[in-house]
């Protein structure tokens, strides 16, 4: 069930200060995703999606990477003018996050169990009742590992990828968040443990009616799993829309080539995408379209004019492209 | 676990006959040590009756097995000039001027070094990180007996806030303590310091940030908690430069430990002494290392996990 | 990482202060010392430094001989450079040829030798300068000996490295191919690749040894006396140090200001010359 928005991003501009000048990983960006709703985040590394999420867990790498404009609302509140103190009350308890590589992802020298128990001790919001050791052995159960009495005393070496991702999981749902973002979250399992860890997080979702962010290149993934999709490109968004009309009527040819380059539904396509050249350096002055230099379709004007996102593609308000040439399949 | 301190075991006791072996290559190869026990107008007849009586004029292999079964037993001969004691009884006389010193400058180094590397690498980039960098490059150049003289100096004679050396309570041993630190204190707060940045650098802390650990939770318990074993592999190294240590800072402030001991009994030739000051050296130092190891597999379960 | 222009300031003056207060008093000590550094003026004993109630006559004062100070710090400094240079090169001829057998055998060589490196690095070395010293003495050649044992590990284990990675090099196989011996190989091939590295190495070195011999000379474990070593100069006025200061002072602070300068200027040759190796 999708139902109101939970969180907004409007105009999000945020820089890493590298010696070379600023670097503007994240240009312009805004998208709402809405309670019960999974947002699909797309686009080749770099592109922008993972800095766009830690810039809403404001946990971006210090000292160099800073927010520099925009919004992003949470319920309403703004996070860029939060506290550090405020964020980190925000942080697990109203917003969690899944980490991409769970063998990285959780600190060797504490048990899973501790992990899980240090999450729902800060998180805690409601009080909820039992002791914090019979709650983690309730967190691992709800994510689906097994054995979890004895696992809660397993240290992360002697877990499976997979497993270990469960326990991630566990740790961003223990204070039952508003938003989860889950930056490739299965890009380092192997295939068949992906299909159950998705099945997993759909579960959780359809059972706390929490919104998701999930970021991924693999486009097979989005078409199961997200409602709506944006697609990133060199830190902007170039098209945008619900999973059915992006997918049907690709507006953007980067989104047309992206599509073209996945070769079955749930192929994990690592080295995109059957496109040639390279997304741009971001340190270059950018003039026109950044997609231009790549694009089949580009003229003069998209080489000096920067599109804008125009609306009502698909016959719906919800799907626009930034591209000048967007009629030129319809 | 059981299998990784047997190893580690195993090969100390294999660093410590490496070390009995060249020990007693020096007493017997570099020159007779009846030179260094006799007087220079020792006649033949002292010189023949030492030798049998020392066992000399046997295979050296034999000499050797005898060394190490003395040795085992902490029999280094007698002291030739405190005479009437054991070498072995001098050293141990000594031993706890020593080890008070040393284990105040451990202390200090401690103190001072891991929340300065810590505080450094958090701050990566600071004037605190700017005055760490200072210090560590200042500890590799001091040499520990100017430092010494140099803090004598200044605090004890022209402040005269410390007593200038001999043995005594705690004053005493505040200024020899400093200048046995000062290097520790420069390689100990750079050890962390790049431990930490690596650590800091890591998924977890990112993943410990945004299930909402405070930032002092995230430096201490999941960042220092994983440097720290850089550290303290480094404490086996620092309690053996802490010792050689002491031979300079004693010889300095007059502190009547082994290490002055050792000079002393360079000076008056008593090689029983000096080579019982080097065999409890090493010996403490290995042990020191061992432990180190064992602390190391108490801190990591995967090391702990091995075998 | 940011590139760094050639000629900052730094390296300049650490090399200025190496060369005004190392290199230069090594060489010509004989032409710029004011006064004999063994002559003892009997009637200027203890005299203070100039600024400290002393004359230009002794700038840097006298010790309790009356022997000039400036004088001896400068004849000091041929015991300091030599011991470093003869110390390193051998220390680092034996390192490197026991890292390049190590790292190019492999198997049982290898590990011998990485093993007798570990256990060098486990024996504090002030100990073994002990041991040496009850039976023969001190003497030039004990620091050496100390100097290469404490020192060639460093060598060993990273030419070892090093070599290890060149040996399986294209090059390498290419004139293995073309029949090349393994002499040959290590000569001309193996060899040239790694001298930054050593060099490198040798430069980081040089602050070590010159602390460790002024240690063992200060201990009178070291260089013998009368000869005017940095470090016995330094233990020449410990017994003074509540009345005349500059005893010890003026020489400390040639030894800090050698190795400082050769520490930055070690750090800043492996900045430019082998960044790999910033973990040493």
């Amino acid at each position: 069930m999708i139902g109101e928005p939970v969180l907004e991003v409007r105009n999000l501009k945020t820089h890493l200060m590298v010696k070379a000048g600023p670097l503007p990983v994240v240009d312009d960006v805004s998208f709402s995703v809405s309670a019960g709703e999974t947002l699909g985040i797309v686009g080749e590394s770099g592109c922008g999606k993972s800095m766009t999420a830690l810039s809403i867990m404001r946990v971006l790498p210090r000292p160099i990477g800073r927010i520099v404009g925009g919004e992003i609302l949470l319920r309403g509140e703004d996070l860029v003018s939060k506290s550090e103190a405020e964020m980190t009350a925000i942080r697990g308890s109203r917003l969690g996050m899944i980490l991409q590589d769970p063998h990285t992802s959780l600190n060797p020298l504490h048990t899973v169990g501790n992990q899980v128990i240090e999450a729902l001790r800060i998180n805690d919001r409601r009080g909820a009742g039992g002791s914090l050791p019979a709650r983690a052995v309730a967190m691992l159960k709800k994510v689906n590992v097994a054995d979890a009495e004895r696992r809660v005393h397993a240290y992360p070496h002697q877990m499976s990828g997979g497993m270990k991702q469960r326990v991630v999981g566990a740790i961003a749902i223990s204070g039952a968040p508003d938003v989860i973002i889950a930056d490739e979250p299965t890009t380092a399992l192997d295939v068949t443990i992906q299909l159950q860890y998705l099945q997993l997080l759909q579960e959780i979702q359809a059972e706390t009616g929490m919104a998701m962010i999930f970021i991924t290149h693999d486009l097979g993934i989005v078409a199961n799993l997200c409602h709506r999709l944006i697609v990133m490109y060199a830190g902007r968004i170039v098209e945008e829309g619900t999973v059915r009309d992006v997918f049907k009527a690709p507006s953007h040819p980067y989104t047309e080539a992206l599509l073209n380059s996945v070769p079955a539904v749930n192929r994990k396509v690592d080295r995109l995408y059957a496109i040639d050249g390279q997304p741009p350096k971001l340190t270059q002055t950018r003039v026109g379209c950044s997609f231009a230099p790549r694009c089949p379709y580009a003229d003069d004007t998209c080489r000096s004019l920067a599109p804008s996102p125009s609306p009502g593609l698909s016959g719906s308000g919800d799907h626009r492209a930034s591209c000048w040439k967007q009629e030129r399949g319809a | 676990m059981a299998r990784f301190i047997t190893t580690r075991f195993l090969q100390a006791l294999l660093s410590l006959l490496v070390i009995t072996l060249i020990v007693f290559s020096l007493s017997h190869l570099t020159g007779s040590p009846i030179d260094a026990l006799l007087p220079d107008d020792a006649t033949q007849a002292q010189i023949d009756n030492l030798t049998r009586e020392l066992g000399l004029d046997r295979p050296l292999h034999v000499q050797y097995f005898t060394f190490l079964q003395n040795a085992a037993l902490g029999d280094f001969g007698d002291s030739t000039k405190w005479k009437g004691s054991s070498a072995a009884e001098v050293v141990i006389d000594r031993l706890p001027a020593t080890l008070q010193l040393g284990g105040l400058a451990l202390l200090i180094s401690v103190v001072v070094a891991i929340p300065l590397g810590v505080v450094a690498a958090v701050r990566k980039g600071s004037s605190i990180d700017a005055v760490a960098s200072v210090i560590a490059l200042l500890g590799q150049s001091l040499p520990a007996f100017w430092l010494g003289l140099v803090l004598m100096w200044v605090f004890a004679v022209i402040l005269g806030w410390f007593p200038t050396s001999g043995y005594g309570g705690v004053t005493h041993m505040v200024l020899p303590a400093i200048a046995m630190a000062w290097f520790q204190i420069a390689a100990l707060t750079r050890l962390t310091r790049s431990a930490m940045l690596e650590v800091l650098d890591a998924e977890y802390i990112k993943l410990a940030r945004v299930k909402g650990v405070s930032e002092r939770a995230i430096v201490w318990r999941h960042a220092f908690s994983n440097a720290a074993i850089v550290p303290i592999t480094y404490f086996g190294v620092l309690a053996g430069s802490l010792l050689t240590g002491s031979v300079v800072i004693e010889t300095v402030f007059a502190w009547p430990g082994a290490g002055l001991l050792a000079i002393d009994a360079i000076r008056g030739r008593d090689f029983p002494v000096v080579q019982s000051v080097v065999m409890f050296f090493a010996v403490f130092f290995l042990l020191a290392n061992f432990l180190v190891d064992i602390l190391y597999a108490v801190i990591d379960p995967r090391i702990r996990h091995q075998g | 990482m940011r590139k760094r222009p050639f000629f900052d300031g730094l390296p300049v003056i650490s090399l200025t202060i190496l060369v005004v207060v190392l290199v230069i008093p090594a060489l010509f000590a004989d032409l710029i010392a004011p006064h004999d550094p063994y002559k003892a003026y009997l009637r200027n004993r203890l005299e203070p430094p100039l600024f400290f109630g002393g004359t230009t006559e002794f700038i840097l004062g006298t010790d309790r001989l009356g022997r000039d100070i400036l004088s001896r710090i400068l004849h000091g400094a041929k015991y300091a450079l030599s011991i470093s240079i003869v110390g390193i090169l051998l220390g680092a001829a034996v390192g490197t040829a026991l890292g390049l057998i190590a790292g190019y055998l492999r198997g049982m060589a290898d590990a011998v030798i990485m093993r007798v490196v570990d256990i060098t690095f486990a024996l504090p070395s002030i100990l073994l300068a002990l041991a040496l010293a009850t039976l023969s003495g001190p003497s030039f050649q004990l620091v050496i000996f100390v100097v290469i044992f404490v020192i060639w590990g460093y060598f060993a284990r990273q030419v070892r490295a090093e070599t290890l990675v060149l040996r399986e090099a294209d090059f390498v196989a290419r004139a293995r191919v073309a029949g090349a011996s393994d002499l040959r190989i290590l000569r001309k091939y193996i060899l040239p690749n790694i001298v930054n590295t050593i060099v490198v190495l040798a430069t980081l070195q040089v602050g070590v040894v010159v602390i460790l011999e002024a240690t063992l000379s200060f201990l009178g474990i070291g260089i013998p006396r009368p000869t005017p070593a940095w470090g016995l100069l330094v233990a020449d006025g410990r017994q003074l140090i509540v009345s005349s200061w500059w005893i010890s002072f003026f020489p400390g602070l040639a030894i800090l200001l050698t190795v400082l300068s050769v520490n930055l200027l070690g750090d800043w040759l492996r900045d430019r010359l082998d960044p790999k190796l910033r973990q040493v």
